[in-house]
Formats: structure tokens, C-alpha cells, sequence
């Protein structure tokens, strides 16, 4: 088991290798730099600048070089933020993010799998058809209308919470971010849940458990949530990838001082070695999201303890 | 005369369909004492499994079931869920065909077997455990204590079937449904299983209904038989007489066909010729009679009634075979 578990992470090593450097070329390829203003610099103080952050060496030598640094853990210093490390600066946002994130998630994965199973259970009833249409409009619209609408209506009109801003302990400033975050994953995972548990329903040792005597919620908290949830647990890494993604929108919309904000505002600002810190920091922790849910499928299904 | 344990009579189950009502099971009707054995045989698409379903109310959502089921004194047809839950597992066990996938894989068989007895009995967990462990070794599964704490995939098809009787047997019901449970089997693995059920109908008491395809394997076992055909009984009596001298074309066609090991090498099968007819399509008069050799002009008009042609024995044809 921990030998499975070591080979799969050495396996993502060549992922990120990857990762890196396609983002390392991606960025260099983006017209304009780091230091370019409106009013163009001095040469001479430009041709400095260029030689304090190695720009000036040819581009191979600059990627070997942040290679070098970042197997020592140096992810370099940030171009915009003087004086900041690009380490120092995910570190700030880090907290921010995951608290977002992690909410966001856990929202997603207990309302929508409890709104899948119910759809499951009254299948084909008004509440299903309704519900299903609500995830497909759910899916369809992306973050950055949900977004406005749900500041518009519970901010604006109705007046429940604030439209921006985060406190590190508030509760309220967080809701609208968070459900925005997480309704996209929401629907999804309803469509999904709804999905597998009819499915499981329609298993024979379903049939067994009622032919049992066993009441229909005992047999669905026991017998099908488990087997039922085994295809929610796989879509949790890439919704992990989409709540990463999703952050980077609604940091944006709501003011809120995370990674993603960093990130956006790095990429306009030719900032490489911050995008390429915030690139490197989500693909390890999609990479390490989806090696954590493939150990849970572990402790989840029998047949997939041995070996 | 004291009411039988099992007494159905008129048993309706149909489904809607595009070409209208499929009818599955026709005005079934049979009984069963408290300890006696019955088969049920038929082909495929005959309406049994359709009928062991019915009798615990687990038929599909969409089906509609009608005539009367009595069982212990009370009709179960119509009851509500929560007064259904209280028989099903308690009252009557039930056996499946397919043990492969009838046990849950996610669950330890102790677990899948002890909430029987917490549902039905109140027992708690360990009390209710070492109860499994007493009924997994009625049905010889050796070190029982170890193997509850196994999970399905760690048993053979045999002993999967085993554990599943055992756990139908777990709150000592008066009657034990058997649907095709040494189907999947292979056939030493089957006539284990045959000689298992036998001797624990005879040692707890219980009434056994066994539904199957196969005829040897309903005599082996059953005191009594009813061969079903389109959804109705053409023929019931005593297993022995039934097999020797059968009264319905239809079941002297089935004997017929049975491949035989003392037939000369190289003599061809004798298949019942045709199809079954399609349940939402069926023929006018005897549902048999397309296929039948013996069809006369009345078959295609008059539906043959079951008649009793002799003491426990019923045929429903107009023109029945000399017994």
C-alpha cells in the first residue's frame, strides 16, 4: 500500500516537470515584459534592471536557472512586489484561498450529493425535473455571471450579505464567494449522484436488502451511498481543478486577498515568476488532491485493499 | 379445516406497455401447508420469478398486482411498506438466483447478515452476531466467527448462496422463497445446495416454495410441482406422478426435452418447437395451443380452465394426456 502510494507521487513528477515548463515558454512567448511602462525606462537603468533578474541571458539559461532554484525551494523573487519573495506572497494569499476553496467543496459535495440522492429517490417526480433542469443551468452559465446575480439579489436587493470583502473569521462575507464558487460543482455533482444511485438502486443486493425487511433509508444510508459515491469520489479532482480555476474569477469579483487574485493580476503584469510560483503551487495541489481521493477509493471499496 | 399457510388465489401482475398491458402472471392461484414443499417450473418469461417477487411485494414500481395473497392468516396484498418490512426477511425469506451480485460488495458478510436480526429481532450487534455465526454453521460454513468478518469477494458462488439462505433464515421464517438459487451455480456446487435446502426444511420446519427452470432439480426436492406457462398454471400434482405420467402436453414437452444420459450417442434433443408467446401479445383460447401437437378447434376459442382430474392433481388443457 505505502509503496502504491509512494510510486504514484514519484509519478507526478514528471507532470509537473511538464506543467513548468510549458508554462515557463507560454509566458515568455506573451508579447511586452516585465518592465514595460507607458513611458518607456532609461536604457541604462532598463539594461539594469534586465541583469538584476537574469533577463538578459539567453532563454535556456534562464530556464536551467529557475529550475536550479526551484530544487532548492527558491521560487524566485517577484517582479511587481519589490522586496517580496514569490514564496512569501502565496504564502499570504495561501490561507485565504484554502479557506474559500475548502468550503466551497465541502458545500458542493454534501448539497449536491444530498440533492442527487433525493432526485434519485423521487425519480422522474416535478421535485427531479426541476432540480435537473436547475444543474444544467447550473453548469451552462459560468462563475463570472453567477457571480454578479448573486451579489445583485443577496447583496443588493435583499440585503442577507455583504457584496465584497474578506475578514479572516467572518462567516457572512464568505457566503456569497463560496456558494459562487461552489454551485457549478454543485450541479455537477447532483447530476452525477443522481445518476449512480439510481443505478445502485437497481443493483441485486439492493433487491437482497429490501427482501430483508429493511426500511428504504436504511438501505440507502448503508447499502447504496457508499457504492453510489465511488463515482463523485473520482470527479472530486477535477472539481478541485475547477474550484482552483473558479477562485481565480471570484477572487476577482468579490475583492478577496487570495492566491488568484495574485495570479490575474501577475499575468497582466508580466510578473514571471509569480504566475509561474502560482502555476507550480495549483497544479501540486490538483496533483496532490487527486492522489489523496485515489487513497480514499482505497479505504472505501474492499476489493481494492489488498495488493 | 385450518387455513393453509400460503394461499393465493387469482394472482394478477402486469406492466404497461406500447403494445398494451403485458400480463405476467394470469390468475395464478396455489397453496402451501406450514412445512410442505412446492416447485414452481417454467421457462423463462413464464411469470415465476415475477410471482416470488409479488408474494413480498417487491415488484416493479410500474407493476400492477391483483387477486389475493394469504399468508399466516392475513392478506399481504395491499399492505402498507412499513407492515410489508415486518414480513419480508421475518415472516418469509427470500433466496435469489444470482449470488454473485446479490450480496453487497462494500459490506462485511457479518454486517450484511446481523441487521437482519437488529431489524427484526432488536438484538444488538454482538448478541446479533454470534446468532449469524450459529446459522452460518447450520449451513456448514466452517470457522464461522473468522468468515463474518469477510467481505463477499472472499467467497466461492456456493458459499455465497449459503450465506445468503443463511441469512434468510435468520429470524426463523415459516416459508422460504427459493428463486432459481442453484441457477448460477455449477453442478456439484448445485446439488450441495439442493441437499442443504432439503435437510434444513426438514430440520427447522420451514415451508419451502422453489421456483426453477429445471424440472430434475424441482423434483429432487419438492414434494409437490406446478408447471407454469405464459402466466398460468397448466399443471400441478405430486413431483413423482407429474414426472412420470404428465397430464399437459406443455409438461410432457418439457420431459421430453431434457437431455438424457442414457440416450443413444448422437440422438438430437427433442426441443418444444416455437417460441413462448409475447406476454402482451398472447394467443386467443390456451396460450400453448401455437405450439401444441395436439391442439384441437376449441383450443383457439375456450381458455382451458384448471380442472382436477384426480385427487391433488389439476390440468388446465381440453385435451389432457391419458394418466
Amino acid at each position: 500500500m505505502l509503496n502504491h502510494a509512494f510510486k504514484r507521487l514519484l509519478g507526478a513528477v514528471p507532470t509537473l516537470l511538464l506543467l513548468i515548463t510549458l508554462a515557463f515558454f507560454l509566458m515568455r512567448a506573451a508579447p511586452g515584459g516585465p518592465f514595460d511602462r507607458e513611458r518607456a525606462l532609461p536604457p541604462q537603468i532598463e539594461a539594469a534592471l534586465q541583469a538584476d533578474y537574469h533577463l538578459d541571458q539567453p532563454l535556456w539559461r534562464q530556464y536551467l536557472g529557475y529550475l536550479g532554484g526551484l530544487a532548492h525551494g527558491d521560487l524566485g523573487p517577484s517582479f511587481q512586489y519589490t522586496g517580496f519573495s514569490v514564496a512569501e506572497l502565496i504564502a499570504s494569499g495561501a490561507p485565504v484561498s484554502f479557506r474559500l476553496g475548502a468550503s466551497a467543496m465541502i458545500l458542493a459535495v454534501l448539497l449536491g450529493g444530498l440533492l442527487g440522492c433525493l432526485a434519485a429517490l423521487r425519480r422522474n417526480s416535478a421535485f427531479d425535473r426541476a432540480l435537473m433542469a436547475l444543474a444544467m443551468l447550473g453548469i451552462s452559465v459560468p462563475n463570472y455571471v453567477v457571480a454578479p446575480l448573486l451579489i445583485l439579489l443577496f447583496a443588493i436587493c435583499l440585503g442577507w450579505l455583504p457584496a465584497g470583502g474578506w475578514s479572516s473569521h467572518g462567516i457572512g462575507d464568505a457566503g456569497l464567494p463560496v456558494l459562487a464558487l461552489a454551485l457549478p460543482q454543485i450541479a455537477v455533482i447532483a447530476r452525477l449522484m443522481r445518476a449512480s444511485m439510481i443505478e445502485t438502486l437497481s443493483a441485486n443486493f439492493i433487491r437482497t436488502a429490501r427482501a430483508k425487511g429493511l426500511p428504504m433509508h436504511l438501505i440507502v444510508w448503508r447499502h447504496a451511498l457508499r457504492p453510489a459515491a465511488l463515482p463523485v469520489l473520482s470527479y472530486l479532482g477535477p472539481a478541485a481543478a475547477g474550484i482552483v480555476t473558479g477562485s481565480v474569477v471570484i477572487e476577482q469579483v468579490f475583492g478577496i486577498p487570495g492566491i488568484g487574485r495574485y495570479f490575474v493580476q501577475a499575468a497582466l503584469n508580466r510578473d514571471y515568476t509569480l504566475v509561474l510560483g502560482v502555476v507550480i503551487f495549483y497544479g501540486a495541489l490538483i496533483i496532490l488532491f487527486n492522489f489523496l481521493v485515489d487513497l480514499l477509493y482505497g479505504t472505501l471499496d474492499p476489493r481494492m485493499r489488498l495488493g | 379445516m385450518a387455513e393453509p399457510l400460503l394461499q393465493v388465489r387469482d394472482l394478477e401482475v402486469g406492466f404497461a406497455t406500447a403494445q398494451g398491458e403485458a400480463r405476467a402472471v394470469r390468475g395464478l392461484g396455489f397453496e402451501l401447508e406450514a412445512g410442505q414443499t412446492l416447485g414452481i417450473v417454467g421457462e423463462s418469461g413464464s411469470g415465476k420469478s415475477q410471482t416470488a417477487l409479488a408474494l413480498l411485494g417487491l415488484q416493479a414500481r410500474q407493476a400492477r398486482i391483483g387477486g389475493s395473497v394469504r399468508f399466516e392468516g392475513r392478506e399481504l396484498l395491499g399492505l402498507g411498506e412499513r407492515e410489508w418490512n415486518k414480513v419480508r426477511g421475518n415472516r418469509i425469506g427470500l433466496v435469489f438466483q444470482d449470488p454473485m451480485t446479490s450480496l453487497n460488495p462494500y459490506l462485511s458478510i457479518g454486517a450484511q447478515m446481523a441487521e437482519v436480526l437488529v431489524q427484526h429481532r432488536g438484538l444488538g450487534q454482538a448478541a446479533a452476531l454470534a446468532e449469524c455465526a450459529r446459522m452460518l454453521d447450520a449451513v456448514r460454513i466452517a470457522d464461522a466467527a473468522a468468515r463474518l468478518r469477510q467481505y463477499p469477494h472472499e467467497f466461492s458462488g456456493g458459499m455465497r448462496q449459503r450465506v445468503l439462505i443463511a441469512s434468510a433464515l435468520l429470524c426463523r421464517p415459516s416459508l422460504l422463497i427459493a428463486d432459481e438459487p442453484t441457477t448460477a451455480l455449477d453442478v456439484t456446487v448445485q446439488a450441495e445446495i439442493l441437499a442443504l435446502l432439503r435437510q434444513l426444511q426438514e430440520d427447522l420446519g420451514l415451508a419451502l416454495l422453489l421456483i426453477s427452470h429445471d424440472l430434475d432439480v424441482v423434483a429432487e426436492v419438492c414434494e409437490r410441482v406446478l408447471v407454469m406457462y405464459a402466466g398460468r398454471a397448466v399443471e400441478s400434482g405430486a413431483a413423482a406422478r407429474l414426472l412420470t405420467a404428465p397430464r399437459h402436453p406443455y409438461t410432457a414437452g418439457l420431459l421430453a426435452s431434457r437431455p438424457r444420459l442414457d440416450a443413444p450417442l448422437g440422438e438430437p434433443l427433442r426441443p418444444i418447437p416455437g417460441q413462448p408467446p409475447d406476454p402482451a401479445r398472447l394467443p386467443s383460447g390456451c396460450a400453448f395451443r401455437p405450439r401444441c401437437p395436439a391442439a384441437l378447434p376449441v383450443c383457439a376459442s375456450e381458455v382451458p380452465a384448471l380442472r382436477t382430474l384426480e385427487a391433488g392433481r389439476a390440468c388446465a388443457c381440453h385435451a389432457p394426456l391419458p394418466g
